[in-house]
């Protein structure tokens, strides 16, 4: 009984955040500043309003997810083969390589981003969608390959035979047998890697001006000349959080199936 | 037709796995490599289907050299130990796929038509709508099998497929082998550890000891004159009794016999070419062995336990530290721990040379085969 009153505690104290960032955008700036309030008692839909109707806030969300989704996709596609590469052949220098690799993970995003920002700047990149979705990759790719290397070193080496055996191509063994085997691998990946990106913020807010800037930057870039305006940042945050959820729930199955297999 | 083997050679690391294997495997037939565990019978089925490279060596298929056929381009099928069919495929879409994906184009409603005829033959027609992981073992390795022989393979080769399967279904599938393989044009090439799976379906067999095919010959020949001792040591069950001896001349007489020690003198009649005071291995199969009723004995081990399936009794024995088996058509009801004298019969003994280890003359009721 008690171990279900310490859940419920937690589960509060995590909720506690979220809720008051919800409270916060259905009420006025007024309200926000000079009341303590469980709920919005002047409720308002102004904030959202704004958000919407604004160029800056809604071009944030545009950026935002084409960066994530341009990472996910470069992420993808150069992490299968790498993953296929480690978990089925035997090279000179895999192990080194592997670990190497995931050690590109453990770095803190600051360390790069003085030498980001100058080889972008170099390569006429600084403000672009490249730019962020390329230098994500960095963080997001040794994690995707350790990932699908997990997924794919639980299927036998003798399946790839087994289809080559039988007639398969290549490309045919892979689009037709492999993929399917490790969808809820690349469901997880594609995942981890979206989120990532969704809300890197340092090297997003380095490599962007204005043209480029995701949504992470347009929230700390949104002081007016009135100061913070409370209300609209709050709004922004729960529609931050909108592709996040929506995405969980579109894979949730895979990534339940996903969760309990493999590396993750 | 057939297969043919030249000196193949493969290591792992500093591990010498195949040593110069020369083989050749009839058109048609049903061949087993026979060998205990770890001798390198999958890496020599995997090196012939064209799925590993050999260190050194040639592989030709009738005729043909295969070095640089890919794997997808040879007309052959796999069935391995672990039961392997693709997972996310219905028992019916594993059995369509490699004609799906062959050169020859089938149309849908031929494939449709050789997926049930062939898990006909298979008796898996009842699952085809089911994922692998739904169906039993068995059924699973039939699926396995089934997928293997849709495109009828000219070599199917055959890793253990019985190895994971209970006893009752692997005398089911070995019936159903047999009858399969009777019927088909495939050339089969089975690997097993099993000397019973082997003499039961094969027509040749070939066994492999160090790194190469020590004998080869057809099931028979291999079984009645087994031409080195690892090979009279492996293959029959129980497998041959071997026990060192030396040939002494009687100084009276012209009689000769086996000595094994002071109280056991195993007659010789019939063995001329041999040269007395010499040592052998003397070898005689577990059911040549008979009980002796006058107490007058050639050879008599201490009895461990007696083993008994239906009818057929299996002694096992030990002789000077040395374990000795005796098959008997009937239970029998002996103390353990006792000596049991036994009346061996000359005319079916093997000698073989106790350093080369190579046969070297037979009793005269062994078959010769030349």
């Amino acid at each position: 009984m008690n171990k279900k009153y310490y859940l419920i505690l937690f589960l509060v104290f995590i909720l506690v955040p979220i809720y008051w960032m919800v409270n916060m955008s259905f009420k006025p700036n007024s309200e926000i500043l000079n009341r303590l309030t469980l709920y919005p008692h002047e409720f308002t839909l102004a904030n959202y309003k704004e958000i919407l109707s604004s160029e800056f806030w809604r071009a944030g969300y545009i950026n935002s997810i084409l960066m994530a989704s341009m990472n996910v996709v470069f992420v993808t596609i150069a992490a299968l083969p790498a993953a296929y590469a480690f978990s089925r052949w035997d090279f000179r220098g895999d192990k080194h390589l592997f670990f190497w690799f995931l050690t590109n993970r453990m770095a803190p995003p600051a360390a790069f981003m003085v030498p980001f920002f100058i080889l972008y700047s170099n390569l006429n990149l600084i403000d672009t969608y490249w730019a962020v979705a390329l230098a994500h990759c960095l963080f997001n790719l040794p994690l995707a390959i350790w990932i699908l290397e997990g997924f794919m070193s639980g299927i036998p080496k003798e399946i790839d035979e087994m289809a080559f055996i039988d007639g398969h191509s290549f490309p045919s063994f892979c689009w037709n047998i492999f993929l399917p085997l490790i969808k809820p691998g690349i469901a997880v990946t594609a995942f981890l890697t979206f989120m990532f990106s969704w809300v890197e913020l340092l090297l997003a807010r380095t490599l962007t001006n204005e043209a480029a800037q995701p949504i992470t930057v347009t929230l700390t870039r949104s002081l007016g000349a009135g100061g913070w305006d409370w209300g609209v940042l709050a709004a922004a945050g729960v529609i931050a959080m909108i592709p996040g959820a929506i995405i969980v729930y579109l894979v949730r199955d895979l990534l339940a199936t996903g969760f309990s297999m493999g590396r993750v | 037709m057939g297969i043919r083997v030249e000196n193949l050679c493969k290591s792992f690391g500093t591990e010498q796995v195949l040593d110069g294997i020369t083989l050749d495997i009839t058109d048609r037939s049903f061949f087993s490599v026979v060998a205990p565990t770890g001798a390198g019978k999958t890496t020599l089925l995997r090196i012939l289907a064209g799925i590993e490279s050999a260190d050194a060596g040639t592989v030709y298929y009738d005729g043909t050299e295969m070095s640089d056929v890919a794997v997808q381009d040879r007309s052959v099928g796999m069935v391995y130990q672990e039961f392997i069919n693709y997972p996310s495929l219905t028992v019916r879409e594993n059995l369509a796929s490699p004609l799906q994906v062959s050169d020859e184009n089938y149309s849908a409603e031929e494939i449709e038509r050789r997926v049930q005829e062939t898990a006909e033959m298979l008796k898996i027609d009842h699952i085809l709508n089911n994922l692998p992981e739904e169906v039993s073992g068995g059924e699973a390795q039939r699926t396995a099998i089934s997928r293997a022989l849709i495109k009828e393979p000219d070599y199917l080769f055959m890793d253990e497929p019985l190895a994971n399967l209970d006893y009752k279904l692997r005398e089911q599938l070995r019936s159903d082998f047999e009858r399969l393989f009777s019927e088909q044009d495939t050339t089969v090439i089975y690997a097993t550890p099993q000397a019973g799976d082997a003499l039961a379906m094969s027509t040749h067999i070939g066994f492999l000891h160090d790194g190469t095919i020590i004998q080869k010959a057809l099931r028979d020949e291999i079984y009645y004159r087994p031409r080195y001792l690892p090979v009279a040591e492996y293959l029959g069950e129980p497998p041959m009794n071997i026990v060192p001896v030396t040939l002494v001349q009687e100084p009276t007489s012209t009689d000769r016999h086996f000595e094994v020690d002071d109280d056991t003198r195993i007659p010789a009649p019939g063995f001329d070419s041999l040269s007395p005071d010499q040592e052998y291995h003397l070898g005689f199969r577990p059911q040549d062995m008979q009980l002796s009723d006058s107490g007058e004995a050639s050879i008599a081990p201490t009895l461990s336990f007696v083993e008994t399936v239906g009818s057929t009794s299996t002694l096992h024995m030990d002789f000077q530290g040395q374990e000795i088996y005796a098959l008997h058509p009937d239970p029998v009801h002996l103390e353990t721990d006792t000596s049991i004298p036994f009346v061996l019969d000359p005319q079916k003994f093997y000698v073989y040379d106790s350093e080369a280890g190579d046969l070297i003359a037979t009793g005269s009721n062994i078959p010769s085969f030349s």
